[in-house]
């Protein structure tokens, strides 16, 4: 099995995006998913009162945040006290280090996981398997992901940019059976193959979509019952919440929960949350014989009080994602971050920050067209924090470029410097055109030549 | 409240239907007949064996492995040949609004129960149910009651979009849902 696909290699951004806008099967795939996701949510609209229920999540958001650090205690607190582990992690190495060393104390060689973007997002999958763990995916999408050794392409739905015939060529060539490509055939041959891993992992790991401070409660929302079984089954179950993942109380919670799978798959409910409230009781025979809360920092909490506080206010829904036209290009994996879409490139620079390469790049894959605002169910201005964050990025090549500007505004805002330029700019066309047409631009320009031509006089000649 | 919990139940792609507390054993029967389960799973819970439940499905000539079992997992998942399960539970609340049941946990309830099975009976109390999850998960988790280590919101059978987007059911948890809610009677 290959999961030793890093994130951060690979061909420029640039590079990335222009594969991904040839590949016509995966913009095809993209599309029709992006339209699936907009049906459901129209019908949301309409029948739940979409819009009001908004304006809640926003307000409750905006609140967990304000009172972080004293719900993060309150629910640790809770959760000890229902007789689970916490650790507090500050970074993405301390996070996955801590389920390694796990891992080797409790002598496991098999990790199940249900879909987890905070495990991605700290690489926990190839921490483990360096140290000899094997780790399977057991969310359908993940699992053929990791058969195929690629990155999830979507928050919610990783695998959306393969079709069915794809998939049931992995499954043939990982079985070594018949696999008809089928739907339900391709669901029951995973079905039967991941129950075996079910019943013989010794940890789970899963995400957490939400802690409940009053309660130490943690919640898992999912489709599938993949996360059902990784939390019952193994003897050890690790769940890793990022930091900002909490609310107050089950108000809160039931409201959260409700509108998540409105944004997300534009339905009313998820099939199953899982809510636990610490690790098997005396009596019981299933569940976790020991429960770990690992909550991860990794960044966030030192953006409460900046300008881009709201970022921690994000579900991780998925919405936005399909609602950005760059993405529904794209599609995920073109990022090169776990996390993609609009959210994607607000949060990757602000947990990275913006210095590395793709931290410096994602700010500017967006058009600002400000859809992921209309579509984020906590009303996270997502366009607004892009801009903000173009702001702060300060590569090399971004200073040149805010210089160049300078400059240029210097010039253009006095009449007689405008006049001289225009008249050096059009004696320097017509000096490299030809016929009254240049057909391409020495230097900078050349970009803009690359897809049309560019006339020396007005009106131009036929 | 309870048509209303019907009615949510088909948007969810489950079924259901409400009962006299002495028709429920039929009403479970006829459930499983439909499915043909062979094999079924059952919470060693006292109010099913006041309704009989246990005894009728016996009666019927359909194996029940009570919970908790000292089968292990591989059998219990349906692996190795096992015949396919049907798991009954009795949820400790519901969602009228949205067709959800609050799957608790407990010894003789486990945590996982209807999500090792193929299919799902469940056996609700009609006074359990709320009109809204806030409401059931408030009541849920009152203050000073003793909470459950696990409970499950279950809306339906176990479904994937995985595969090109479309809804294929059966993915983990169980393929198909039925609920028989179970009005009492007077005099009980």
């Amino acid at each position: 099995m290959t999961t030793g696909v890093s994130y951060d290699e690979g061909p420029p951004l640039r590079a990335r995006t222009a594969a991904a806008v040839a590949d016509a099967q995966l913009r095809a795939n993209l599309q029709a998913t992006a339209a699936s996701w907009a049906a459901g949510r129209e019908k949301m609209r309409d029948a739940f009162g979409l819009d009001q229920m908004r304006d809640r999540a926003r307000e409750i958001r905006r609140e967990n945040i304000r009172q972080l650090p004293e719900l993060l205690d309150r629910l640790e607190e809770r959760v000890r006290a229902n007789g689970g582990i916490v650790y507090r992690a500050a970074d993405r190495d301390a996070a996955a280090r801590y389920v390694v060393d796990l891992a080797r104390a409790r002598g496991a060689k098999l990790v199940a996981k249900s879909k987890s973007m905070a495990t991605e997002e700290i690489k926990l999958n190839e921490a483990l398997e360096a140290a000899g763990v094997r780790v399977v995916e057991t969310d359908l999408g993940e699992w053929i992901l990791q058969l195929l050794g690629q990155r999830p392409s979507h928050i919610i739905a990783p695998a959306v940019h393969l079709n069915r015939t794809e998939i049931a060529e992995l499954f043939r060539a990982e079985s070594g059976e018949d696999i008809p490509d089928d739907r339900e055939a391709l669901v029951a041959y995973a079905r039967r193959r991941l129950r075996q891993d079910f019943a013989a992992a010794e940890i789970g790991v899963s995400g957490v979509n939400l802690g409940v401070a009053d309660t130490g409660t943690l919640c898992i929302m999912e489709n599938e019952g993949n996360a059902r079984l990784v939390t019952a089954l193994p003897r050890i179950h690790v769940a890793m919440m990022g930091a900002e993942r909490v609310v107050a109380d089950w108000d809160e919670a039931a409201h959260i929960l409700q509108l998540l799978p409105m944004a997300a798959i534009g339905d009313d409910a998820s099939t199953y949350v899982n809510l636990i409230t610490g690790p098997r009781r005396q009596g019981e025979t299933d569940g976790p014989e020991e429960l770990h809360l690992v909550i991860l920092d990794g960044g966030r909490t030192a953006l409460r009080g900046t300008q881009f506080e709201e970022a921690l206010s994000c579900i991780r829904c998925g919405a936005c994602l399909y609602s950005c036209p760059m993405w529904r290009t794209v599609g995920g994996q073109a990022y090169g971050s776990p996390y993609s879409g609009p959210i994607g490139a607000v949060i990757t620079p602000l947990l990275e920050g913006t210095s590395s390469p793709r931290g410096s790049e994602l700010p500017f894959l967006s058009s600002l067209c400000g859809a992921c605002h209309d579509a984020c169910p906590v009303g996270i201005p997502l366009h607004d924090l892009l801009v903000r964050l173009r702001g702060a990025v300060s590569t090399p090549a971004h200073r040149r470029a805010r210089m160049g500007a300078r400059v240029w505004a210097a010039a253009w805002s006095r009449p007689w410097a405008y006049r001289i330029g225009c008249l050096m700019a059009r004696g320097g066309l017509r000096l490299v055109g030809r016929a009254g047409w240049i057909r391409r631009l020495p230097g900078p320009g050349g970009r803009w030549t690359s897809q049309r031509d560019l006339p020396t006089r007005w009106p131009p000649p036929p | 409240m309870i048509d209303a919990f019907i009615g949510a139940l088909a948007r969810r792609r489950a079924t259901g239907r409400a009962v006299a507390d002495t028709d429920c054993t039929a009403a479970c029967l006829t459930q499983l007949a439909v499915w043909g389960a062979r094999r079924v799973l059952v919470p060693d819970d006292p109010w099913l064996a006041k309704l009989g439940l246990v005894d009728g499905i016996r009666g019927a000539g359909i194996e029940v492995i009570m919970w908790p079992s000292n089968r292990g997992w591989r059998e219990l998942l349906g692996l190795d040949d096992a015949p396919p399960t049907c798991a009954v539970t009795v949820p400790i609340g519901a969602v009228a609004e949205r067709g959800t049941l609050l799957v608790g946990s407990s010894p003789t309830h486990g945590r996982s129960l209807d999500a090792v099975g193929w299919w799902h009976l469940a056996v609700l109390r009609a006074d359990l149910i709320s009109p809204t999850l806030a409401e059931a998960l408030n009541l849920a988790y009152a203050a000073g009651a003793t909470l459950p280590s696990a409970i499950s919101l279950v809306s339906g059978p176990s479904r994937t979009s995985d595969v090109e987007k479309i809804t294929t059911y059966g993915a983990h948890g169980a393929l198909a849902e039925h609920v028989v809610v179970v009005r009492s009677s007077p005099s009980g």
